[in-house]
């Protein structure tokens, strides 16, 4: 039961890494990337094919193979995420509307997907990656390594959380909020609404590789059944029922739909249900609810927090000055 | 001269919305644009601004040509705009709506941040007592931790006045701020625009509230067809035929004195 409850808290302390990320566009910025999970597949093929051994005898066909170690292959997943990120972004926010955003980078999603599920000399296909040893393990040892590992995912992430929060809090995040709140209004003020937009789409692109890299280095395989549209909506359900803009909530998001519905779904006897119906029962809570949050409670279940200003309102304060 | 508009024109497939406009505004003027409706005159703001591309014709602010440059960099120099309907940012608060218009996109880099957290905090901690005072001013300050959209339309326009004056421009258009507000509200508005021209702003005011223009402004355009058919003082305009002829109907009793 430990066992599972850590290999749970992995997953959701790595798939919250990625909803920071999302959130960074969606909640801050108001950029509705649909194409987040494809980054987080684009930053775990990065890393595995800079971390694996060359392909040699393997039966798998992929490039480079270089056999880096786990930290470079993590940050050159996170700057290649970045470069193609801003490549897309550079595009795709060519307009101003928010829409378009969500109609390119759907579409993007879903050719990815289509090219790494198909395309056997970059990607080998269908049966995807595999056979990549977990980081640290010949230091470690693989006893208690879930643990380990959990507290390397726990430590990212709350590097992740901090940054997120600092950005939230500066006068970057402020802008961010205002070109969410009106474009136009932000333009006229000074800002240039494509760079801003262009620098959030960027950072939550680099964060989604970061998620990947840990995920692959941690399931040491990566299957393209994993780039699907299916699992941002999980990304979304968790960002939406949590709280866009607030971290917290995103935190507190990610672990009720991912650690609780989702795993949780997984617990209910195969007698009871196969694990088909678990995979389609998963599925349909998270599009119920999903329309439930965005009917009843469309900030979600912490909302994003204003910021006080730590000076009592009275005139005396203003009168001073003046 | 702070802003020179020469021969402007604006086609949108072969109609003229602006047509050889010309006209300038010195720093702290406040000049008044006024034409019935469909005249041109937020397609002459939007020209000026940016936000549309001029199909001819120069826009010169404080001697740079700014005619190609977009609204952002206008904006940087000094040239702000307001629109009609009073654009805020909702979910930020009325302290941060002040912010977001005294700080800059230099100050606003992501590696400033992290790097230079102490120097960006006393900007801002200036921008705050600043932003409290401007507040005070407008009555708002009771208010600040608020979230702009919950502010009533009059509070909205007010804000906006605030964030001009945070921004701290050398000449702002107004596009019809007291559209869809109350008789009462439009002489706090007519306050507001004294107010920015006392703290050293130029303001050109459209607006179909020709009261307010009078009680305001030194010397006012009119505009009829996409084009600038007179320009001088409320009394001149009165007596201008052309004036008189474009705004024809019910609104030709406005431009007598009450």
């Amino acid at each position: 039961m430990i066992d599972f409850l850590v290999l749970v808290l992995i997953l959701v302390a790595i798939n919250s890494i990625v909803a920071i990320g999302f959130n960074i566009q969606w909640g801050y910025t108001g950029l509705l990337n649909l194409s987040s999970i494809t980054f987080v597949g684009i930053g775990g093929y990065v890393a595995m094919v800079i971390a694996l051994p060359p392909p040699g005898n393997s039966g798998m066909q992929y490039i480079l193979g270089l056999g880096w170690p786990f930290p470079i292959a993590v940050l050159v997943a996170m700057v290649v995420c970045a470069v193609l990120g801003a490549i897309l972004g550079a595009i795709a926010l060519n307009r101003v509307r928010a829409y378009y955003l969500a109609i390119v980078t759907f579409c993007v999603a879903e050719i990815v997907h289509q090219v790494v599920s198909t395309y056997i000399p970059l990607f080998d296909g269908n049966s995807g990656l595999y056979g990549l040893n977990p980081p640290f393990s010949n230091v470690v040892g693989l006893a208690n390594y879930n643990d380990l590992y959990l507290g390397l995912c726990v430590v990212i992430l709350a590097i992740v959380f901090l940054f997120a929060e600092r950005l939230r809090k500066s006068p970057f995040g402020r802008a961010l909020r205002a070109v969410r709140e009106d474009h136009d209004a932000a333009q006229a003020f000074g800002r240039d609404v494509w760079l801003l937009q262009l620098k959030a789409f960027v950072i939550g692109c680099a964060i989604a590789g970061l998620g990947g890299a840990l995920l692959v280095n941690f399931t040491g395989a990566l299957n393209p059944d994993g780039w699907t549209s299916g699992e941002t909506l999980l990304l979304l359900a968790a960002v939406f029922l949590g709280g866009s803009g607030n971290n917290w909530g995103v935190l507190l998001g990610m672990l009720l739909v991912l650690g609780v519905l989702q795993e949780g779904t997984s617990l209910i006897p195969t007698w009871i249900m196969s694990n088909e119906q678990q995979a389609a029962l998963q599925a349909m809570t998270l599009g119920v609810l999903l329309i439930v949050i965005l009917r009843f409670r469309p900030m979600g279940i912490l909302a994003e927090t204003a910021d006080r200003d730590r000076v009592e309102a009275t005139r005396s304060s203003a009168s001073r000055a003046a | 001269m702070l802003l020179e508009v020469k021969r402007l024109s604006k086609t949108f497939g072969g109609v003229h919305a602006a047509q050889d406009c010309s006209f300038s505004v010195d720093t702290h003027e406040i000049v008044g644009l006024i034409g019935p409706n469909g005249a041109g005159k937020s397609t002459l703001i939007n020209l000026v601004s940016g936000f549309e591309s001029a199909s001819q014709g120069v826009v010169l602010f404080d001697g740079v040509d700014v005619t190609r440059k977009p609204a952002h960099r206008r904006s940087s120099l000094g040239l702000l705009r307001t629109f009609q309907m009073a654009r805020i940012w909702d979910r930020l608060t009325l302290l941060e709506n002040l912010l977001v218009a005294a700080s800059t996109p230099h100050r606003e880099l992501i590696w400033r941040q992290f790097l230079t957290v102490s120097r960006v905090r006393r900007a801002e901690q200036e921008d705050r007592v600043r932003a409290r005072e401007v507040l005070a001013e407008f009555d708002l300050l009771s208010m600040k931790d608020m979230l702009a959209g919950q502010l009533s339309g009059g509070q909205r326009r007010l804000l906006e006045f605030a964030r001009i004056l945070m921004a701290r421009p050398r000449l702002v258009l107004l596009d019809e701020p007291s559209a869809s507000l109350s008789p009462v509200m439009s002489d706090r508005i007519g306050d507001g625009v004294k107010g920015l021209s006392r703290a050293g702003i130029a303001v050109l005011l459209i607006e179909h509230d020709l009261r307010l223009v009078e009680a305001t402004c030194t010397r006012i355009l009119c505009m009829a067809g996409g084009k600038l058919i007179a320009e001088g003082s409320m009394e001149e305009l009165r007596d201008n035929e052309l004036v008189v002829r474009a705004y024809l109907g019910a609104t030709a009793a406005a431009l007598r004195p009450q």
